[in-house]
Formats: structure tokens, sequence, C-alpha cells
């Protein structure tokens, strides 16, 4: 069901500029869209008599002796569903007229987009009881606005360790939550078949605040070696085979104005991530003084897309950290920051914080699936110091 | 414009350009929001546009008056409404209610919140309980634009309670336009309109007066107040809800302020280019006054004052007379709060019992209140029929009589 009060702020928050409105009528789950198809569309359909809605007003023919109709008995537009009208409620106000067997009703102001109303007319000419029919009416906000889309998936790159174990899915918009388990599929390329189990449930699902980046994440029993669900399961994702992450076609958008278009993210398997990260193992590309030139490191691995993002900081010689954004490429191995004002100095320090996970889960304290008795590496940060280049010339 | 053709203005345009009337000194009816309202004695009723700077007079005279005037009880009032308008309940702000002094027929003035466009609407509620939207295309109006309406482009400061930071709700006060605190109150009386509000300069409340059928003619003058709780004279914040009394042997305005002076200005102080300054005689405490409904009680003539922080107010208009005019040199310096030994200070009457929140009171007949009530509980807003003596429902109690048992021991 549409929410009324979002749909409300939202086409509210829309520019003014004619709306290209199409109309639905719906018939159980079908829609057929009328816009502006020729008036006859569906006005004498069988037995029952359907108004047409055209340009902000309904038309409705009527057929048989019309003599002594009072337009407003035979067409009524009323603000809700079906199922919760018409008794007491007052219908919506307007102008009637009737001319030529058709009965028009103008309302007084605009459908409201995305409200459900129900129209009911009356078949007053018919011999013995009047007959009533309700039809809900809604008119469809978005229809010229593009579907909802999946805008990017991560980790990002077509082979994946075995051990992967979160994703992070973005949204062009804000999506509905609680439907993640009903449009998100793992599809094993061999058998076509989806693994129900792969990832991990939640009572409540990982949403950012806007609602527009969803954390899913592999079932992380199946993916800790000796765990009951990976002996009884076994790995979701197992090393040398081709799956895809699928989103189907259908997940409404949080105002439910959009729906989502399908999307697919194919990627192979390759052995499971079982090491600490290493700094040591870190190409580090200085960048030159006086200049707003990118610092660059190509990791060992690539890390996980939200986290590093935020676990490095730079800092300066007196330990101030440095403003400047930073960015991610080569599927989240390499990471690059540059500087919000030239570099001065001659060097800079590198802090990463020892809780920086890669796409395993593993960071430089602990592996996510480490063996029982494993020390835990005691440290908070590695710190990277950096020479910055001369200035050019 | 954009989809003209649906709104209610557009009919109006169009009809009205048809319609020549006696009163009628403008060719289309070009109202933008419909939000204080006011009859004359006869069932002229006046609209406050305050985004047009302009007040709209409609003909509404030569109805019938009802053998007996009827209570009216309407639950949901604004879901009522907003169906007859089209739109959700949350599609729907209520912005006045006031009676027809003949017909009892009840007005309210509503914006209905479109797709593109917010549009003002005027609703009937019969004495039947019907509910019908006004269509004013076929009704004669004058219009009378305000002078000093202020400019359209300050808004107000927000700012958050004591040393916090204002919070997302208070920061939302800062959307909104001073000038659409143009037109506040209106009160009817002897051929003349008086409006409070705010005008153009830095001098900004203001009492106006006009007479009716407009001429064009107005006076606009700024009102000064010494503010008992703020403890400072103040020039800016308009008069919220206000009355017509006699009161020393003077035709005067009591005017209720925010947090909560009331203060009286005779009617003689309002000339044009005028700086009045009012003379506060009480404060009953804080919070920000809505109505102010004249009426009797046991042959008293009493003043019911809404608040949107507490409960109602009865004041007896002869406890006004002889009041003390308070200034800053009988009260200690500092704000005064509801728990400040000073408060209430003056006649301020007494507090009384009303069960909700009325967000609109008007007298209806002799006796009665309507009130559009927002229920404690539900938080429904529901068109009530209260007795002025004791304007409370039962069904949000429970008491003692409530029991069958008590009742049983009676017998």
């Amino acid at each position: 069901m549409i929410s009324r009060n979002i749909g409300l702020k939202s086409s509210n928050l829309r520019k003014m500029t004619p709306m290209k409105a199409r109309v639905c009528w719906l018939y159980v789950a079908t829609c057929i869209f009328m816009g502006f198809l020729p008036g006859s569309a569906l006005a004498n359909t069988g037995k029952l008599k359907l108004p047409v809605y055209h340009d902000g007003t309904f038309e409705l023919v009527v057929s048989g002796d019309a003599d002594n109709l009072d337009p407003k008995s035979v067409i009524q537009v009323y603000v809700g569903d079906p199922a919760e009208c018409c008794a007491d409620k007052s219908p919506m106000a307007g102008q009637y007229s009737f001319n030529n067997n058709t009965v028009v009703f103008a309302p007084s102001f605009d459908l409201i987009n995305g409200q459900i109303y129900t129209v009911l007319t009356r078949d007053s000419t018919a011999n013995g009881p009047s007959q009533t029919t309700l039809t809900p009416l809604i008119i469809s906000p978005d229809l010229d606005r593009p579907q909802a889309q999946v805008t990017a998936i991560y980790p990002s790159a077509d082979a994946l360790p075995e051990n992967t174990l979160r994703f992070y899915i973005h949204f062009s918009a804000a999506m509905q939550p609680h439907k993640s388990a009903e449009f998100i599929q793992l599809i094993d390329h061999e058998t076509g078949q989806h693994d129900a189990q792969a990832f991990m449930a939640f009572k409540q699902e990982l949403w950012s605040r806007d609602r527009k980046r969803l954390t899913l994440l592999m079932d992380p029993g199946r993916i800790k070696r000796g765990v009951a669900q990976n002996l009884e399961l076994g790995p979701a994702l197992l090393e040398g085979k081709t799956y895809s992450i699928v989103v189907n076609e259908g997940w409404p958008s949080a105002t439910g104005a959009q729906k989502i278009e399908s999307f697919s993210k194919p990627f192979t398997v390759t052995a499971a991530l079982r090491t600490l990260p290493d700094t040591k193992y870190w190409a580090v590309e200085p960048p030159r003084s006086f200049t707003t030139e990118p610092l660059t490191i190509t990791f060992d691995r690539p890390f996980d897309h939200v986290l590093a993002q935020t676990s490095i900081a730079v800092t300066d010689a007196a330990g101030q950290t440095i403003d400047g954004s930073v960015a991610l490429a080569g599927n989240e191995t390499v990471w690059r920051f540059t500087p919000a004002r030239p570099w001065t100095g001659q060097n800079v320090q590198l802090v990463v914080d020892a809780t920086m996970e890669d796409v395993a889960s593993n960071n430089f304290r602990d592996l996510l699936d480490h063996a029982a008795g494993t020390e835990i590496q005691n440290i908070d940060h590695h710190t990277i110091n950096v020479t910055l280049l001369p200035e050019p010339n | 414009m954009f989809n003209l053709k649906n709104t209610a203005i557009a009919a109006l345009l169009a009809a009205t350009a048809m319609a020549t009337t006696a009163l009628a000194d403008e060719a289309a009816l070009d109202m933008k929001f419909a939000g204080a309202l006011e009859f004359s004695d006869t069932g002229t009723l006046f609209v406050g546009d305050n985004y047009n700077g302009a007040i709209y007079a409609f003909d509404l005279t030569g109805g019938t008056a009802p053998d007996q005037v009827a209570p009216v009880r309407i639950s949901d009032i604004d879901v009522k409404i907003a169906d007859v308008l089209g739109v959700a309940a949350s599609g729907l702000a209520i912005n006045d209610m006031t009676v027809h002094p003949v017909t009892a027929d009840i007005f309210v003035s509503v914006t209905r919140i479109g797709n593109f466009e917010a549009s003002p609407a005027l609703m009937k509620v019969s004495q039947d309980g019907k509910i019908e939207m006004m269509d004013l295309a076929s009704v004669p109006f004058q219009k009378q634009a305000l002078t000093n309406y202020p400019d359209q482009v300050t808004r107000f400061r927000p700012r958050g309670v004591g040393p916090n930071p204002p919070l997302p709700r208070d920061l939302a006060k800062g959307e909104i336009k001073l000038s659409s605190l143009a037109i506040m109150d209106m009160e009817f009386h002897d051929g003349e309109l008086f409006v409070s509000g705010v005008a153009y300069d830095n001098f900004l409340s203001s009492l106006r007066r006009m007479p009716y059928p407009f001429t064009g003619e107005q006076s606009s003058a700024s009102v000064e107040i010494y503010h008992l709780s703020h403890d400072q004279n103040e020039t800016r914040a308009p008069i919220r809800a206000m009355s017509i009394q006699e009161i020393d042997g003077k035709t005067q305005i009591v005017a209720a302020y925010t947090c909560s002076p009331i203060v009286l200005i005779g009617l003689d102080e309002i000339v044009d280019g005028a700086k009045i300054t009012g003379r506060a005689i009480s404060d009953y405490g804080n919070g920000q006054p809505l109505d102010m409904v004249s009426y009797k009680l046991q042959g008293q003539d009493m003043l019911f004052l809404t608040n949107n922080s507490r409960s109602p107010q009865v004041i007896p208009v002869d406890s006004m007379n002889n009041a003390k005019v308070y200034t800053a040199a009988d009260l200690p310096r500092g704000g005064q709060m509801d728990l400040s030994p000073t408060m209430p200070i003056g006649p301020v009457g007494k507090t009384v019992m009303f069960d909700g929140m009325s967000l609109h009171i008007a007298a209806l007949g002799d006796g009665m209140f309507v009130s559009l009530t927002r229920d404690m509980f539900s938080g429904s807003l529901n068109m009530d029929s209260n007795p002025t003596g004791f304007p409370n429902r039962f069904y949000n109690l429970i008491a003692e009589y409530d029991f069958p048992q008590y009742w049983a021991e009676k017998q």
C-alpha cells in the first residue's frame, strides 16, 4: 500500500513542471495504463461501466434513458481504498455537468499523486435496483522517472576470496527495508540454484542512515571452519566456482513510487584469504610538496570498501590530521588521498587503524577465522612515514 | 500557470470574471491563503490572506436563523474535511474557525496541500453536520489590501531552549516568513474591522482599522507593550488573539500576547501612523494564545481564552475595570515564569478544565462553544459542541460516578 504521507512529501518536492500523469486503475494486481489513450478505452466494457479520467476530469457515458438524471448520483470520487468506502464519507468536491449522454465530473483540485481514490459509479438507468461499482484509482507519480537501480556493489572485483564476508549494495533511492531476503539471491552458475542460507539473516537489516546502502553479510557460520553450519552446509562460496549476487526486479523504494530494476554481479571464487594484512607489503607513492597531488597506497589485498575510507589518517609532523578526501580504486586495492590544501613540510605519517578489515574481515590484529589458541596482535595502529617528493621546479 | 483547471482558484477566476456584483471591486478572486476568520454582525465573512497581504469580505448575509441552535459533533473532522478536498488528512492544515451570527453555520478556513501547490479553501459545516466546500466563485466579495504589508523575505531566527542548540523542529521556524503573521486576529465592531498582525518595518506589531464596506481607507498603528514575563518593552511579536470590550467606560481591545500578557488598547488610540503603548494589566502564565471568545455566563460578560500550552482561562470582563497597569517599575528584574512568585499577576480570571486541547474555538448560539478539539489519547481531531458553563465531555474520564455500585447504593 502506498504511504500517503510519504507520497505527499515526495510530490511536494518536485518542481512545478507539467505532469504527464497517467492513470492506473487497479484490478487485483493488474494495472492498465490509460494515460492519454482514446477516451473510449475503458468506457463501456460489457456491463461494467467505467469512467474515463483524462486531463483532470472524469467522464462517464450513460446509456439508456437519461432524462432527469442527477449527474451527482452516477459518479463520485472518494479518498481512500474501496474496502473502506463509502459509508459516512463525503465525496470530493467538484463541478458536475451532463451533456450528450456523458456525465463530466471536474474535481475542484488535482488528484494527489500516489493517493488511492475510490471512484463510485452507479448504474441508475438499469431496470431494478441500481448497481454500484467501486473502482480503485491511483495517479502514479513517478512513471516518467527512472526506476530505482543498484548503483554499485562492493567488493567490486570479479574474483573474490572464498571467505569474503561482507557486501555493500548501493541503491539510487532509499529502499523499503525487510525485503532483502525476498529480493537478493546468491546463484550458483553451475546449477542455476540459489542458496537460501548464504546470507546472514538478522531481525534488523543493516542499512545506512539514508537507506540507500545495504550491508549484506555472508553467514559467518559457514565461513568459520568447524562451526556447526560450516560442517552441515559447507561454505556458501567454493574456490574455483562462479556465482552471481542477484537483486531481483520489483523491490519497492521507500516511498513505494519506484521499483528496482534487476541487477546481477557475477564473480569467480579464489582461494580463501587467511593471512593477516601487512603494511610492509603496501606500496606508497608519495606526492610532491606544495602540490595537491594525491598520496597513493597500493594495498597487499582488497580491503573493506567502507573501512578503507575511514581507517587511515594522514597527519603532519606535529601529529595534526591533514584534511582531504579519500578515493578507492583498483577494486579496493588502491587508496588515494587528495589533501584539501597543498602539502607542506617534508614528511607526513599514515596512521592505519589496526581494526581496518580486508574483504574477508581479517584485520591487523586477528583473522576472522583463526585457529584456536592463536595469539592476537596487541596493536592499535600502524604508522607509515612518508617522505614527500621535492616541490616541482 | 500549470494545471490551473483543477484548482479552486482557477474555478474562481473563471466564474468571478463573469460575475458583476455591487461589492466586488476586483475582477477576480485571487485569494492565496484562507487564514483568520471574522463575521460582521449580519453575516459578511472576513478572511485574512497572509500570503497576499489582503482581507477578503464575502457577502454571506441573507441566511435564515435556525429555530434553535443545535450542537454539532463530528468525529475526525480533519479526515472528513480532507475527504471533500480529495486529500489525506496529512494534506490538510486548519487555520481558523468561526460561526455565522445568523445561520449558525460553522466556517473553517483550511489549506489543502496538493501535488505542486497549497490551495486555500473555506469549509462550511451546517447545523445538520453536513460538510461542504464553499463555492466562493458564486459569492460577491470585496478585497482590501493591507498597507505596510511586510517584506516576504525575512524569516524567523530559530532558537533552542536555554543554552541548547535548536533542534530540527526548531530550525523549521527558520523557513517561516514574518509576513505569514501579517493577519493574526480580526474583530468587527461598529462598522469597522480591526486587525492585529505584523507590519512592514522593524516596529512590527501592528493594529489596523478599516471601515466596512471597504473604501480603501485604512489606518495602521504600531503597538509597543511592556511584556511582564519577559521584563522588557516589546514591539515585534504581534497580538495573537483579541476581543473588543467596554472597560473603564471606554471601548478597548483586550489583547492576548505570547507568554502571555493581557493588554488594553483604546480604540481611539488606533490612528494612522501612531505609536501606541498598550497597558499591560495581567499575565496568567506562559504559553501562546489561540482564540479569545466573548460570551455571557450567567448574565456576566466573559472571555474564554485558549492557549496552545495550557488549559483555557475564563476571565470576567468586569474584573478588568480599574485594573492596575504594570510597568517595569512594578516588578523585580528578570524573566518571570509560571513558578515565579509574582505570577500570575493582575485580573486573570480562572483556569478551567478542558478535556483535550482546543485548536480553535468559537461561540455557537447562546450557551455553547464549538471547538476543534484534539483528543489527548487518540490524537484525533473532533468537532465538539460544549456547554459554556462546563465545556467538557466525559469519555476520557473515569470517576466515582462511572461505577454502577455508586448508583446502586444511591437507590
